[in-house]
């Protein structure tokens, strides 16, 4: 009882029109509703009554052509029928009006139903009249239904259609489920309750591959109902930074599924995964639309409310804001046409405007400075590359120089706070080697920078630090190296950190510049047959990377000395 | 008007005989009385100080004033009428009772506020008075009756706490034998506290009683005073006055019977005659001396030559040379003196500071704090400034001459003020930072400088350069705001972008120091007040609509990081704030209590609930600091280079 009023109260909060539009559509494919349209897909055009269309079976089991109406956000109450554009009329479009799809040979013989959908209630004072309407309108001999689904019967379609199957069905994902929609906006969420929703739920769906139909859609309706509750909320709260933090986990948590159990390759769900993966690339688009406009300004990265505290979150979410940038463009190039002209613009003015971005403090800001030099490089802006790494070799240097400051190794931003304020390194901090001053070499030589090469290979001789990259284990080696360990490469890449899966190579620096360059191009790149490649999803691997904060390996960086 | 007596019979004869004279000094002291001061006007007490300026009955002070000569008899037998009468009692008759006479009288003149001294050691020369009073009128042997004295009587009873040091005084005026005064001295010479008092005595004896003193020298020197430390010595500082020539060869021939005796009096002679000086420094020179006791008294020898106007050009230079070679010396106590005595000369600004570097080889760069107190101009103080910082860049320590710059203003303080402007507008940006350490070392606010005193290029260096440093802006503000009525529109050009500029460092705090500074009734300052007005408005919609975005907020997103940063901030400050006040003397010896909650406490022997006060000083930090910190230290460290 006590998880209907959780998924009542839920539609309630459904405020926007465009909320409900989205989500009662997933309701309809999980009830087994083949959908026609959506307003989604209709939008802009005149709908007459009509704003999904889906052929289903009703309560006797009797197929037939559903025309629902939707009315949510300040409409979602019924107050007043005898409005302009209201509810009468639309009933009256939808009745009067035809609609023909000729994908659907016998859509036309199919009887109709009208559903009026609406998250909210009638008012007692106009119910009599809407019922007498209703008969008028439509009489039992005339063939056509007509339903009314207010908040309580979507409350009853959603647990017993949706919820029950993977969310509430017992204590552990209710009490995950709770807690989710209750600490999603509070200061301070690691969001820990939505990561053990979420792996909750595969768990209990098991081997996709011997899941039926039925179920796989809907797991993956339950996982885009979760993730759009995240989304939902996050927007209802005006921060959307939850969006970031929990729906990459999802993507890559059900792609790992389907990675591992072999169906990266099965249309159907790479459609059903096409789904859930555009309502990231939603999330993105509407995260990168609030943000950029601030980012663009000078230091617009950079937060007043912050103080002193800027020292360090500036630069971290500067490049945490790079990483993600660039995911966001690689879906933008998955889902519609690439705009690199505009892209590339934003990313340089953005480079220009904020200087937090050049100033890495944890070893695995080589992600997004990988990730940006890659990108300009691709889109062929080298002397844009160069100024770039000349701006993060100089923060190095300053940093240095100034507060005897290195990125930490062990990426720990507790250890850099601990550094900045009280000017001690703790135990933990580890600055002795480095994989993202590899990197920096990597790129010098790729891009030819001998002048760089030479004074910053004196600065980095003069502090003693070692230099070396990540090389992840192929399956061989892991196999070999840890055997206790049965999942693959790919598989670690998409759900975790790698950390214990792989080794670390050690690169020296040269005296001589052009025997250096060579021996950076020669450097064997880590090649792997990845099946998230092979899906044409390779921007997932990225995601994973910006996720997990796993460091790019050599197939990545060293790109362009090959 | 001759009014040095040894008698009190020879004063009082004097008062009678010049009732004008004891009518102004009975004036002056019921005026020192009434207005509780020692010093008078000259202008204020006209009459009285054109009758008495020229008799030793007066002694000129600072400026227009003067104050009652209270070593002299007829001012104290005047004082000892005036007492009388205030107290409408003779002086009595036996000594302790005489002596708490005294101290009755001064505490009736210090009411009501009877723990404020403010006659300084007037009470005591009343007491010295009152012991010749009883010796000379009333044939009293004081000498007797202070040998009758027992150490816990003398303890015991607070009219003789001063006995000792009143002894001392009365040397000159006593009317005993030799011996027993010799013998009574050496008494006193028992007692430390009062060995200076004795010595003293014995210079005034010399001075004041010549006659009595001479014979009493050769009385000291056939009873072994010879071998004795600061006996004839001071005796020899006091008869010299008297009988230069004479008592100049008695100190010469001292030296084989007694070196370190005969150089102390060599070096502390009040030389009148410029044959005395050079024969004394030949002579200190020619024994070529090696015994520290007898090195240790060379500084001030020296130096006391070198301000001694009779001193011969060749010889006072030879004076410096033998001050840098004495600064060779390793031991501590010749240095202190050394250093020290060199610091107290007048002027010669140019040998003092050709010796500094020697001082400073010692490795102890504290001796700068004192030593240009009493230079003429600070020219050599700011030359040593600047080449401190051009030598050892952002290492310099101002706090080392913070006293002498301090010192030096209060002297010169135009010349100071120039020196600070010339380094601020210099054109080496690690003398504008000196200039700037300079400013603000003044302890409470800065020195004034004006700044419109400078030319166009010097006040675009000066702004353009103070108004871009991240501290201190309360000071700096006030002071740059004064070039908006600059002749140069280029500075005033800059001064508003600076200004404009600041907003973003200092938010609307820009426009709170500016208002109060300027007058928005007039043109030119409205105009100003208006453009970085029109910057705020700008500033505060760009950061409305920043501030608006809740997910670049770490408050929300990053709270876990954000207060680890905070905590461990304030647990940095509680540390040193911890540090700070172990080190108080006060916190040492009171007991502290921590209040873990609540605003105020109380206690069980003090039920009135105290609240906590917070005391501190606000100082606004420029924002800009931490977009990016590296990058400003950075800069700021480049600009300060001594390469730069």
């Amino acid at each position: 009882m006590n998880e209907r009023i959780l998924v009542r109260e839920y539609l309630e909060s459904l405020n926007e029109r465009d909320e409900l539009d989205y989500v009662f559509p997933i309701l309809l494919e999980s009830m087994g509703f083949k959908i026609i349209s959506t307003p989604k897909q209709t939008q802009g055009l005149a709908q007459y009554g009509k704003d999904v269309v889906a052929i289903g079976e009703d309560r006797q089991g009797i197929r037939k052509r559903f025309y629902f109406e939707l009315k949510g956000g300040q409409d979602k109450d019924i107050i007043d029928i005898n409005k302009k554009d209201g509810i009468i009329e639309s009933l009256r479009e939808a009745k009067y009006r035809p609609y023909t799809d000729a994908s659907n040979p016998d859509f036309e013989k199919l009887p109709v139903k009208i559903v009026l959908v609406h998250n909210g209630t009638i008012h007692p004072s106009v119910k009599e009249t809407f019922d007498g309407f209703i008969k008028k309108e439509f009489p039992k001999k005339d063939n056509i239904g007509f339903a009314r689904w207010d908040i309580y019967e979507l409350t009853n379609l959603f647990t017993d259609h949706l919820f029950n199957e993977y969310l509430l069905i017992d204590k552990e994902a209710v009490k995950h489920f709770k807690k989710v929609l209750v600490l999603i906006n509070t200061p301070g969420n690691n969001y820990n309750d939505f990561f053990a929703l979420i792996d909750f739920i595969l768990q209990k769906a098991g081997d996709l591959s011997k899941l039926n139909k039925r179920r796989q859609q809907l797991l993956f309706e339950t996982l885009k109902m979760v993730s759009f509750i995240v989304y939902h909320y996050s927007k209802e709260a005006k921060n959307l930074e939850a969006i970031k933090k929990c729906l990459p986990y999802t993507i890559l948590k059900l792609w790992a599924a389907i990675v591992r159990d072999g169906l990266s390759k099965n249309s159907k769900i790479l459609d059903h995964f096409n789904k859930n993966l555009a309502l990231l690339f939603q999330g993105f688009n509407d995260y990168f639309s609030i943000t950029l406009p601030v980012a663009r300004l000078k230091n617009g990265l950079w937060s007043f409310k912050g103080g002193r505290y800027e020292k360090i979150g500036y630069p971290v979410r500067a490049l945490d804001y790079l990483s993600n940038l660039i995911v966001l463009y690689s879906l933008q190039d998955h889902f519609s046409e690439p705009n690199s002209p505009v892209q590339l613009q934003t990313l340089i003015e953005i480079l220009n405007q904020n200087d937090g971005t050049t100033r890495p403090l944890l070893d695995n800001h080589s992600i997004p400075i990988c990730l940006v030099l890659d990108f300009l490089i691709g889109q062929d802006k080298k002397e844009d590359a160069k100024n770039y790494l000349r701006n993060v070799l100089a923060s190095i240097a300053k940093g240095y120089h100034t507060h005897k400051r290195l990125p930490d190794g062990r990426n720990s931003i507790e250890s850099v706070i601990r550094f900045e304020v009280t000017r001690k390194k703790s135990v933990f901090f580890e600055d002795r080697t480095s994989h993202l001053l590899a990197l920096l070499f990597s790129y010098i030589a790729a891009l030819d920078m001998q002048e760089e090469y030479n004074g910053f290979k004196e600065f980095v001789e003069s502090i003693n630090i070692d230099l070396a990259f990540f090389m992840p284990y192929n399956d061989d080696e892991l196999a070999t190296y840890q055997s206790q360990n049965s999942k693959s490469h790919e598989l670690h890449l998409l759900t975790h950190e790698l950390y214990q899966e792989g080794y670390q190579a050690e690169l020296r620096l040269e005296k001589d510049f052009e025997f250096f360059k060579s021996k950076v191009k020669n450097i064997k790149p880590f090649s792997y047959p990845y099946k998230t490649s092979q899906s044409g999803l390779p921007f997932l691997l990225t995601l994973a990377h910006v996720y997990y904060k796993t460091p790019f390996f050599p197939c990545i960086w060293n790109r362009e000395a090959n | 008007m001759d009014t040095t007596f040894l008698y009190i019979k020879e004063a009082m004869d004097f008062l009678e005989n010049n009732p004008n004279v004891e009518k102004a000094l009975k004036n002056l002291v019921h005026s020192l009385i009434d207005l509780k001061r020692v010093s008078f006007k000259s202008t204020e007490f006209s009459t009285e100080h054109s009758l008495l300026r020229d008799s030793s009955l007066i002694i000129p002070g600072q400026l227009d004033q003067f104050h009652l000569n209270f070593d002299n008899l007829v001012v104290c037998k005047v004082l000892g009428d005036v007492a009388s009468s205030i107290m409408n009692e003779q002086i009595p008759k036996e000594p302790i009772e005489a002596l708490s006479f005294a101290n009755r009288f001064a505490l009736e003149i210090r009411k009501p506020k009877t723990n404020y001294y403010w006659y300084n050691s007037l009470e005591l020369k009343f007491e010295s008075y009152i012991v010749i009073f009883l010796h000379q009128i009333l044939n009293l042997d004081f000498i007797a009756f202070y040998n009758s004295l027992t150490d816990e009587k003398k303890a015991e009873d607070p009219n003789l706490k001063s006995l000792d040091l009143c002894m001392s005084n009365v040397i000159p005026y006593l009317n005993n034998d030799n011996s027993k005064i010799y013998s009574f001295l050496q008494k006193l010479l028992q007692d430390d506290g009062a060995r200076d008092a004795v010595q003293h005595s014995l210079v005034e004896f010399g001075r004041k009683n010549s006659k009595k003193a001479a014979s009493f020298y050769v009385y000291c020197k056939d009873n072994g005073a010879i071998a004795q430390t600061g006996f004839l010595v001071h005796l020899l500082l006091g008869l010299y006055e008297t009988n230069p020539d004479f008592y100049f060869e008695e100190a010469i021939n001292l030296f084989d019977q007694n070196p370190k005796e005969a150089i102390c009096t060599i070096a502390w002679l009040e030389y009148t005659k410029a044959e005395h000086i050079s024969r004394a420094f030949t002579f200190v020179e020619d024994k070529k001396l090696s015994d520290i006791n007898q090195l240790r008294h060379l500084p001030a020898f020296y130096c006391r030559l070198i301000q001694n106007k009779n001193t011969p050009q060749e010889i006072l230079n030879a004076c410096f040379k033998a001050i840098q070679k004495l600064t060779l010396q390793e031991d501590q106590q010749l240095r202190s003196d050394l250093v020290f005595r060199t610091g107290l000369i007048k002027g010669f600004d140019k040998e003092k500071y050709e010796l500094l570097p020697s001082f400073l080889s010692w490795g102890e760069p504290g001796v700068i704090r004192s030593y240009f107190d009493h230079f003429n101009s600070p020219d050599y103080l700011f030359e040593l400034i600047q080449n401190s910082y051009l030598t050892h860049g952002l290492a310099t320590n101002i706090k080392l001459v913070e006293d002498a710059v301090f010192v030096q203003h209060s002297k010169n303080p135009g010349a100071v003020e120039a020196h600070i402007l010339a380094m601020l507008s210099d054109d080496r940006p690690i003398i504008r930072f000196g200039g700037l350490q300079v400013l603000i070392c003044k302890g409470c606010g800065v020195y004034p400088v004006a700044f419109l005193s400078l030319d166009e290029k010097q006040q675009l260096t000066v702004v353009n350069f103070l108004l871009t440093l991240p501290i201190n802006i309360e000071e700096l503000l006030p002071l740059c705001l004064v070039l908006r009525n600059s002749p140069f529109e280029k500075v005033q050009q800059d001064l508003t972008q600076q200004l404009n500029d600041l907003v973003w460092a200092y938010d609307e705090h820009v426009l709170l120091m500016m208002k109060p500074l300027l007058d928005l009734s007039v043109a030119t300052d409205k105009k100003l007040y208006d453009e970085v007005e029109a910057s705020y408005l700008k500033y505060a919609a760009e950061k409305e609509l920043r501030m608006g975005i809740r997910e670049f907020d770490p408050w929300e997103n990053e709270l876990p990081y954000v207060e680890l940063f905070f905590r461990l901030e304030h647990e940095m400050d509680a540390e040193a704030m911890e540090k700070a006040s172990s080190k108080s003397v006060f916190t040492q010896i009171a007991k502290s209590i921590s209040v873990i909650r609540g605003s105020a406490f109380n206690s069980e022997h003090n039920h009135q609930i105290s609240p906590l006060n917070t005391v501190g000083v606000s100082r606004l930090v420029d924002q800009r600091y931490s977009i990016n910190p590296d990058k400003v230290e950075w800069e700021f460290k480049m600009s300060t280079s001594v390469n730069h």
